[in-house]
């Protein structure tokens, strides 16, 4: 990391748990002040302790505290805050919030609030990316009625899949196989939708059965230049939600991985993205076919891997482009390396239908070694609040090949000691050493089709 | 010392009538006070301390209070010396007039009824008013005008009637 004068300002950050924690930490790395805001809830985590300063924004569930965009500007603007880290989730991608930074002069560490418009919608996202020549699902516009979507599967050909042009995480997502599937699940698709996103627009895609889940993570200077600091392959998914992703993704052939990270900087190029997201795509991985998804216009849970081959501390990247402190690298500055893996301890119990297990870790010690990386806001004592997301910390390993990092997984997450809650440490184990896993012969439906059913806690 | 330890020395605290109370034990000091203003002896400032102070140390004696993370001001005493405590709705600006060329709405000594105004809480330009909700006399204001409170802070003690 090149060393950088020491840098004023005062940095709100609006979030919590590890990657409040970890903005923190890149904030007072570059010089700047810190100020937290938290719930009630949260005023004693690590991320609290090591803040400059903490504000009590309201009460522990998050619509009145974290999500609440008034009062986190108000806290933000009355300390004296001359930026802005939204974090993941939460604020994150909310342009109006990025609108009411620039408004208020205070720099918002993210895009620019017509950028997370552009891409937030999915549909119009779609439709920048067909003019940047990323390839497309075979799919739909909107579809007002049944009769519309029947039409439309036909000419794609089934299976299809639902999906809400408002949202994502699997709601108002239901696979159909036939006319007869497609005629029953459109209704109750765009019930879900609406109830999730208070919007029932839905849209129609091509169903691909062995799909692997890739993205390539880009940061933008907000003047037209973008670069990739590469792919990751997500496809270790339950419902939807990721739980094991890793960098780079090994499946793809040099030429399909070269074409699938210039594809994803033409598309955030072309409309001038400045500071970090993430372009997912799709894999066939029998048609040997990308296919372009979303963006998420926002920094995210795991880009730890995509440092860890690169070498470069993407938060403290978005902090210098925000301010000004420095120029976006060039693309040739930037190589990659080796392989790493990131798995996400959560607070569920795999034995119980993953329910959630809220309550007090009493003894914590997460492995520790060459090649190892544990990204957490959590410490033994700490209380895993029933209030927020079940992620309880990243463990991050990093090896010279694939194998390697799968050995280092296996035996990091075998020393990984957590009493007090049950975790997801056991099926972490149990996916680290299946020998389809080892063996990279995995898609998204892997985890839930193949592994769940024969796993026993 | 133990987190339960703590919390039953707070309850003690607050079902008895002391004022304070200092402890040492070991390497520890725990300091409990009724006076949001009042310092411990140790630490080295005198007289009235900047109001951030005293509410963080308020603040982390409810936390320790509410290990199972209860909302702090749940367990926080709305009476103090059997006076109602007047407590921020929701973090904002906290103005003490209409307008700045304006008289304050309350002042230590005023009487209240539970309609009357105590003071202004702005948001992101948008303004609330904060009724006193009992009748008595203001007896202590415990924040100044144009400064950022957070929910759950103490603003006002109110001497009730009857």
């Amino acid at each position: 990391m090149a060393d950088h004068p020491a840098f004023g300002g005062r940095l709100f950050v609006a979030n919590r748990g590890e990657i409040a924690l970890r903005v923190i930490r890149a904030a007072h790395a570059l010089g700047m002040d810190t100020v937290l805001g938290v719930s009630v809830a949260d005023g004693e985590s690590l991320a609290a302790r090591e803040a400059g300063q903490t504000v009590v924004l309201g009460p522990a569930a998050a619509r009145a505290s974290y999500l609440d965009q008034d009062i986190v500007m108000h806290a933000a603007l009355a300390t004296g805050c001359t930026a802005l880290h939204p974090g993941y989730g939460f604020l994150s991608e909310r342009p109006e919030l990025s609108s009411l930074c620039a408004e208020h002069g205070i720099t918002f560490i993210g895009p620019a609030a017509e950028s997370i418009k552009a891409v937030g919608d999915k549909l119009s996202a779609k439709r920048l990316a067909k003019s940047a020549g990323v390839p497309l699902t075979r799919g739909s516009d909107k579809i007002p009625d049944v009769e519309a979507a029947l039409k439309v599967a036909a000419s794609i050909g089934y299976p299809v899949i639902t999906k809400a042009s408002a949202g994502g995480g699997g709601r108002g997502m239901i696979v159909a196989r036939s006319p007869a599937e497609l005629a029953e699940a459109f209704g109750r698709a765009a019930t879900t939708a609406r109830e999730a996103f208070g919007d029932d627009t839905l849209y129609i895609e091509a169903y691909v059965e062995r799909a692997r889940h890739l993205e390539v993570q880009v940061v933008g200077d907000g003047d037209g230049r973008v670069v990739h600091f590469g792919e990751r392959d997500c496809s270790i998914q339950r419902r939807y939600q990721k739980m094991i992703e890793e960098a780079p993704a090994t499946v793809l052939s040099d030429d399909i991985r070269q074409r699938l990270r210039e594809s994803a900087v033409n598309l955030l190029s072309s409309i001038g993205y400045r500071n970090a997201g993430t372009v997912e795509f799709l894999y066939d991985e029998a048609r040997r076919e990308f296919s372009f998804m979303e963006v998420n216009a926002r920094i995210q849970v795991e880009h730890p891997v995509s440092e860890e081959i690169t070498g470069v501390d993407l938060i403290q990247l978005q902090l210098e482009i925000g301010t000004g402190l420095r120029p976006l690298p060039s693309q040739s500055a930037i190589r990659t390396k080796g392989h790493a893996i990131e798995a996400r301890i959560l607070a569920e119990d795999p034995a119980r239908d993953f329910s959630p297990t809220p309550g007090r870790i009493t003894h914590w010690s997460p492995p520790v070694g060459p090649g190892i990386r544990v990204d957490t806001g959590f410490a033994a004592g700490n209380v895993v609040p029933p209030y927020y997301d079940s992620m309880i910390a990243k463990l991050i390993v990093r090896g010279k090949t694939r194998e390697e990092a799968v050995d280092l997984l296996v035996s990091a997450l075998s020393r990984f000691e957590v009493v007090g809650i049950p975790t997801n440490i056991p099926l972490l184990s149990a996916i680290a050493r299946h020998s389809d896993y080892r063996s990279n012969n995995v898609s998204t439906r892997w985890l839930e089709t193949t592994l769940l059913p024969s796993f026993t806690a | 010392m133990t987190p339960r330890d703590i919390e039953s020395l707070i309850q003690l605290f607050e079902s008895g009538d002391w004022t304070a109370m200092e402890l040492r034990f070991g390497d520890s000091d725990l300091f409990l006070s009724r006076d949001p203003l009042q310092r411990p002896c140790w630490d080295g400032s005198e007289g009235s301390s900047p109001q951030p102070q005293a509410r963080t140390t308020r603040t982390a004696l409810l936390t320790i209070a509410s290990p199972e993370a209860k909302p702090a001001e749940a367990t926080a005493s709305a009476h103090y010396h059997g006076h109602v405590v007047v407590k921020a709705p929701s973090l904002g600006t906290f103005y003490r007039a209409a307008k700045p060329s304006a008289p304050p709405f309350v002042e230590v000594g005023h009487r209240v009824e539970p309609e009357t105004e105590l003071c202004l809480i702005e948001v992101m330009k948008l303004f609330t008013t904060l009724r006193a909700g009992v009748a008595g006399t203001v007896s202590k204001i415990m924040v100044s005008d144009g400064e950022m409170i957070e929910r759950g802070q103490p603003l006002f003690t109110i001497d009730p009637d009857g």
